[in-house]
Formats: structure tokens, C-alpha cells, sequence
């Protein structure tokens, strides 16, 4: 299979064979992830065409370091956007994880001074300081939005396993946040 | 914007080697001191029935002791389950038939969700006897393997990290086996796949 690093080359060297490439080793990657914010196979695909058009517009002069993290955010991003525009008629996963993730937050608005990169950048250290298996479920929860079934099955653990690690690493990161001076 | 969209976009931006070793295959960590314990748990058993050895019968096996079924042998259920389409899904990918000639059948697989737990194929002759199967530590009396192709490349499995795939899976010199022989065989996380092959 085609390296990463032959993929940016070819962005960089504004050969179309770039997209085609991108599609073929991360077009189901990127599928997933959209569709499990969209709930919708159309507007998933649709989203994914868009991020090649993102990336294609990026790269250069943006080099990303790791292709996979780099495709991910921007589908993620372009999924939430399209969320927000169509009137969702499922309730999505997206919602859920937004009642979860209010847990972490303390009840005051979040100063307009804090730039969302520096929370996530907050959030970062935060998960450094978490154990591997935490950090991953955290991740493949509120960032790749995987059902809690999926993550079950995928790291060898029971649903309610999953659930009670996700919520005592919420309470965790509220308290971690509150330390960071970050009231939310 | 509601604090916790702020929060949930914050999530988006952490750091990118995150998102990485998120998005690979999880290795569980072996319970070694489970092990220590399983395994010394063997040797205090096994000295004893050194010791004890006259007083154990030793029974048969016929093959059908109805125990643990091996993978792919869960008899009818199965056949409820094989798809009519070509096309596999689950929970980790989606497997489609592209082509079959002779004794091959080429797919294409996407990994959507990264597995470390080995894709295994397994196609079992009637009786049980005998099997072709990329697992190891397969209690049947004969044992062959399937050819193994990705991306026209030789391999011992399927791929179980994220991408797309061309699989090609062959099961050479079954028909010179004097044994008939189910009609599906089955692969790890999709299930059973009705194979067609005239060899009943």
C-alpha cells in the first residue's frame, strides 16, 4: 500500500492522482467517521468528497505530520458543520456526547479569550496524564464518535465497562480543567 | 455556541499522535499475573496426576464431543446468516466479493475500525476432519492453508489495520480432497460466506 509520505508528495506536487490515492486508503477511514456524526450514507459521502477538496486546498502549504489525524479532523469538522446546517431528524451521536461532555463543564461561560485550539490543547495534556486505555476510549468516543458497542468490542471489554471508564475520565477531566484555570 | 460545543470542538484540535494511536489497533496488555497463576495452577495439577496416573481412564475423541464448537462449525445458525449479496459488514469493515474463478475468491476489504485480533478464515470439510484455515491451533486431524493474497502480495491473514484492501483468498487442491465439504466458509468479525463451489 502507498505510504503516507508518497500521498503528501503528490498534494505537493499538485498531481490529482493525490485524491484518488487519499480515497483509496482512507476513503472508508473517513466514511466512518462522518457517518457516525451524519447518521446519513448520502450526506457522509458527500462530506468526504468534501474533505478531499479540503485537503487538496491545504496540503500545500500545510505538510501534515501524521495523514490520518490530519483527514480525520478536517472530516470530523466538515461533518459537524453539516450537522448543524440540515435539520437533524435522528437524534446523532453528536448530541449524546454533547449532554455527556457537559458533565465537564462548571456551569460559567467559557471566556471568549480562550481560543477552543487552546482548551484542545489543554485537553491534550490532559490525556497524556491518563492510562492508555482511558486515553484511547476517550478518543475513539468523543472524537471518532464510535458507539459505545464498538469500542466495547474493539478493546475486549464489556458496554458498561466502557461507559464507567468514560465517566469517571469526564469527572477527571473537569477537575484537570478547573486546575488549568480553564472554568467551563 | 453552548459551552459544551466549545468543548467538543475543543476535542477536535488535541494533538495529532493522539488521534494516531486512537485510530490504530488496540494490543491488550497480557494479565501476567493471571498467568503466573494459571500456570502454576498446570504444574501442581499435572504432578498430581503423575502421581495419581492409575486411577485416570483415558477417553476417546470421536470428533463430535459437541464441546467448544470450533469457529465457523455453529451448524444451522450459520446458514441464517450467509448473506445473499456478496457483501460482509460488520462492526470493523465491509467485505465485498468482486470476482471468484476456480478455487479463488477476490475481495475487496475496507478496515474502518482497526482489530489486533488476527482475521481468520476457516472452511470446513462435512465431517469436520479437516479444514482450510490461516489460524493456528486448530484441533482438527488435517490442516491446510489457504493462498493468501493482498494487493497481489503473499500473506498469513487478512489485514486488520485501517485502509483498503484487495484480498484473494484460494483454497488449492481441495478438489483433489476425496471429502465433501461445507458451503460456506467463514471469516473472523464478518461471518459466513457461501462459497458456491461444487463440492458436495
Amino acid at each position: 500500500m502507498i505510504q503516507d509520505s508518497e500521498i503528501i508528495e503528490l498534494y505537493i506536487s499538485r498531481d490529482e492522482r493525490a485524491i484518488s490515492e487519499t480515497a483509496e486508503k482512507y476513503g472508508a477511514y473517513c466514511e466512518k467517521i462522518a457517518y457516525n456524526i451524519l447518521l446519513d450514507s448520502f450526506d457522509a459521502e458527500e462530506c468526504v468528497n468534501d474533505t478531499y477538496m479540503r485537503t487538496w486546498n491545504t496540503i500545500p502549504p500545510t505538510l501534515p505530520r501524521i495523514l490520518s489525524s490530519f483527514l480525520a479532523k478536517i472530516t470530523r469538522n466538515l461533518a459537524l458543520d453539516r450537522y448543524r446546517k440540515k435539520d437533524a431528524v435522528k437524534r446523532s451521536r453528536y448530541e449524546s456526547s454533547l449532554d455527556e461532555l457537559s458533565e465537564c463543564i462548571g456551569g460559567r461561560d467559557i471566556s471568549e479569550e480562550i481560543e477552543i485550539s487552546a482548551i484542545g490543547a489543554a485537553i491534550s495534556r490532559f490525556l497524556l496524564t491518563e492510562s492508555d486505555l482511558s486515553r484511547r476510549l476517550f478518543i475513539r468516543k468523543y472524537f471518532f464518535e464510535d458507539s459505545v458497542r464498538e469500542i466495547a468490542k474493539a478493546h475486549g471489554l464489556s458496554t458498561s465497562a466502557v461507559k464507567t471508564s468514560l465517566h469517571r475520565t469526564r469527572l477527571r477531566l473537569k477537575a484537570f480543567l478547573s486546575e488549568e484555570g480553564i472554568y467551563i | 455556541m453552548r459551552n459544551e460545543e466549545k468543548l467538543y470542538l475543543a476535542i477536535g484540535e488535541i494533538d495529532e499522535r493522539l488521534i494516531e494511536e486512537a485510530g490504530s489497533a488496540y494490543k491488550k496488555p497480557l494479565p501476567i499475573k493471571k498467568m503466573v497463576a494459571a500456570a502454576a495452577c498446570v504444574v501442581l495439577v499435572t504432578v498430581a496426576a503423575i502421581g495419581m496416573s492409575d486411577m485416570f481412564l483415558l477417553m476417546g475423541n470421536n470428533g463430535n464431543s459437541g464441546g467448544d464448537m470450533a469457529p465457523g462449525m455453529n451448524g444451522g445458525s450459520a446458514e441464517s446468516e450467509i448473506p445473499e449479496n456478496g457483501v460482509l459488514v460488520s462492526d470493523i469493515g465491509k467485505l465485498t466479493l468482486l470476482e471468484t474463478s476456480d478455487m479463488s475468491f477476490t475481495f475487496r476489504l475496507e478496515v474502518y475500525l482497526p482489530t489486533a485480533l488476527p482475521i481468520d478464515i476457516y472452511l470446513y470439510s462435512k465431517d469436520g476432519s479437516t479444514v482450510y484455515t490461516t489460524a493456528e491451533n486448530v484441533s482438527t486431524s488435517s490442516v491446510y492453508r489457504p493462498t493468501i493474497l493482498i494487493d497481489g502480495e503473499a500473506a498469513e491473514r487478512l489485514p486488520g489495520e485501517i485502509g483498503r484492501y484487495e484480498v484473494t483468498i484460494s483454497f488449492e487442491g481441495i478438489e483433489e480432497l476425496d471429502l465433501q465439504w461445507q458451503r460456506y466458509f467463514t471469516i473472523d468479525n464478518f461471518g459466513p460466506f457461501e462459497h458456491g463451489l461444487e463440492l458436495d
